[in-house]
């Protein structure tokens, strides 16, 4: 049992254990700290990298967006002028027809009347040289040499 | 059909007067009209125009009846002929309006 309790051994394994530690931590605590860090500095400005990139992408998207808007609204602005023209053409050519069917319309009843009243003239022309001829042949049958006396004295009675 | 009878010349029964100048002209009658008639119609219209009158006369069926004068670029007529034509006038007379 002498040698269970050496101050002196002891001692050597604590120097030696501090020797130990010593060499622990400038051999392997310290690089493996330093490497942490290192890792640790790296990951942080890789996850500030991300953050910065995805702050970037919404920002990105934001404006897009905005864009999109912009664009749908120029479309709608273009598309509701377009059919603002078109019914206008539209409206145009409709009264332009409307317009061109009146004056048709207006021309083929001048026209209708015109031809209706030279029916009627010409079938009154021809009424009336029928009945003057009937006349004639009748008086020719008729009239006697009394009723020619009479015109005659008739006649000169009227003439002036 | 028509008759060409002389000129009838009334002033051959009448002293020559040589004062007026003649009127030439025609009567052209639908039925024969007899010479005295004829001569009442020349004697009318000198004392109508206050000028000696020379009417030829013919007959011509188409007049039917009474008579017609043609004399210093007028023409009176009293024919039943004439008298068709005016009312065939009068008939066929087409309103400007109507138009």
């Amino acid at each position: 049992m002498e040698g269970m309790f050496n101050p002196l051994s002891i001692l050597l394994h604590v120097v030696n254990a501090a020797i130990l530690l010593v060499a622990l931590y400038f051999l392997l605590y310290k690089p493996v700290r330093k490497y942490m860090n290192t890792r640790t500095a790296h990951i942080t400005k890789e996850l500030q990298d991300v953050s910065d990139a995805q702050e970037q992408l919404r920002q990105e998207q934001i404006k897009a967006q905005d864009e999109l808007m912009a664009a749908r609204k120029q479309a709608a602005e273009v598309i509701a002028q377009s059919v603002s023209q078109a019914q206008e053409q539209a409206q145009q050519i409709l009264d332009d027809a409307h317009s061109d069917a009146d004056l048709t319309m207006k021309r083929a009843r001048v026209e209708s009347d015109f031809l209706l009243n030279n029916a009627r003239n010409e079938m009154r022309d021809e009424v009336a040289g029928l009945s003057v001829v009937l006349a004639e042949k009748i008086l020719q049958r008729e009239v006697t040499e009394a009723d020619h006396a009479k015109l005659v004295d008739d006649f000169l009675k009227k003439v002036e | 059909m028509r008759e060409e009878n002389a000129i009838l010349d009334i002033h051959d029964e009448e002293e020559h007067k040589p004062a007026r100048k003649i009127l030439r002209g025609r009567i052209i009658s639908g039925m024969p009209l007899s010479v005295a008639a004829q001569k009442r119609v020349v004697k009318y219209f000198e004392e109508l125009l206050g000028e000696h009158v020379r009417l030829s006369y013919r007959v011509d069926k188409t007049m039917i009846a009474g008579i017609r004068v043609e004399l210093d670029g007028r023409a009176y007529d009293g024919t039943l002929h004439g008298q068709l034509m005016s009312v065939r006038k009068m008939l066929t007379r087409h309103d400007e309006e109507e138009l």
